[in-house]
């Protein structure tokens, strides 16, 4: 029978059409960038990808918005805003550093040059964190990170949607408390492999 | 009472088939409804349909068909009747053979899922986004509150620090009465300066 085989082609098809148009309006975002350009991982350097989207992010807000702890609430009402999370994580695998420094430096002076407000940027015996924003002090549109911690980590961050800065500011503060979060601290529990997220 | 083979006109016939092809209808009956198929090429094309369709049924996989499944299947063949109040039992018969079919269809995407498909339940994909959201925020915590505290330590160090710093050597020149320069004083040093640029932070 063809049906059944014709069913998911097409529903298949129409995803796959719904994620290229949903991929176009993220990357059109103000608050977008695009931290795989930078190109500093290679398949088995790279210890955490993350990639989600405006669907599966109004998923985890619907379902948190109920909960009875505060702190779920705040992070259901930050990830309703959000269109979204894409973080990449590794380790440098015998990168020259100062050569990965210089990628990442670049990129910085790109997102300045493109109006992106650089609000923290720290560099002390090999290590390299820049935080960039986007927007007004109001409402964030965007966030990105950029992180080498000498010797052998790679950390690259970019949020976009709607960002409350006062509302990110107490849930960090709250995940600040918890363990694993020392300083830049990568020791969080990671997968063992890359972690691959779709909308 | 023996019923004659001739006793049944077509729509009797029609009323009767979906019995006589379950086996449910009695003797006499079964014998009159054989009869009039015998003579009856139009009856013979309905109750070959019939057959069809119960032999199509048996042999489909037994699954749970969804509630709202059969509920649709019913939705559309009470819409059809109610169309055709006087439908032939012709449109009867294929009504009904559609309706399997949307039934065969529905199941067959479902055990096609079920056989091939084996997709986490949307339940599980969102708890597994959201440990990958929570993830994701104790990086940007982490790394924000390292930035940090890397931040405050070249503040303090280039805002209180090393005017002090200056400030006594000043004094210990003044008091020693000492021409050379104090050994403080001057530009920040190079890990001080190179250290930090600050404008503010997330929390």
């Amino acid at each position: 029978m063809n049906a059944p085989r014709i069913i998911p082609i097409v529903a298949a098809v129409l995803l796959v059409a719904a994620s290229g148009l949903a991929q176009t309006t993220v990357a059109q975002a103000p608050g977008f960038f695009p931290i795989e350009q930078l190109a500093l991982f290679t398949p088995e350097s790279l210890n955490v990808d993350i990639d989600l989207q405006g669907p599966i992010l109004r998923l985890i807000a619907s379902a948190m918005s109920g909960a009875e702890d505060d702190g779920d609430r705040q992070f259901a009402a930050l990830m309703a805003n959000l269109t979204r999370i894409r973080v990449r994580v590794g380790s440098l695998d015998g990168k020259d550093p100062a050569q990965v420094k210089s990628v990442v430096m670049g990129a910085g002076e790109r997102l300045a040059a493109s109006g992106w407000q650089r609000i923290l940027f720290a560099r002390e015996e090999g290590e390299l964190f820049s935080v960039f924003v986007r927007g007004d002090e109001q409402r964030f549109h965007g966030i990105t990170v950029l992180a080498v911690d000498n010797p052998d980590e790679i950390a690259l961050i970019n949020i976009v949607g709607d960002i409350d800065p006062s509302q990110l500011g107490r849930l960090l503060g709250d995940l600040d408390s918890l363990p694993g979060v020392d300083g830049l601290d990568l020791d969080v529990p990671v997968p063992a492999a890359p972690t691959k997220a779709t909308p | 009472m023996p019923v004659s083979p001739d006793a049944f006109a077509c729509h009797e016939v029609a009323d009767r088939l979906e019995a006589f092809v379950d086996g449910e209808l009695e003797l006499d009956a079964a014998i009159a409804v054989e009869g009039h198929l015998a003579g009856c090429a139009a009856c013979r094309e309905q109750h070959q349909l019939a057959v069809a369709v119960r032999d199509g049924l048996r042999m489909m996989p037994e699954l749970d068909t969804p509630g709202h499944v059969l509920a649709a299947v019913r939705r559309v063949t009470a819409a059809e009747s109610a169309q055709r109040p006087t439908a032939s039992p012709r449109w009867a018969w294929r009504t009904a053979a559609a309706a399997a079919l949307v039934v065969a269809a529905a199941s067959g995407v479902l055990w096609w899922h079920g056989a091939h498909g084996p997709q986490p339940a949307p339940s599980a994909r969102v708890t597994e986004a959201t440990a990958e959201a929570r993830l994701a925020l104790r990086y940007l915590a982490g790394i924000s509150r390292r930035a940090g505290i890397d931040a405050t330590r070249a503040a303090l160090v280039s805002n209180l620090l090393e005017p002090a710093l200056r400030s006594v050597g000043r004094d210990t020149v003044s008091t020693a009465s000492q021409p050379a320069a104090a050994p403080a004083a001057g530009p920040p040093t190079p890990r001080a300066k190179d250290q930090l640029h600050s404008d503010g932070g997330l929390s």
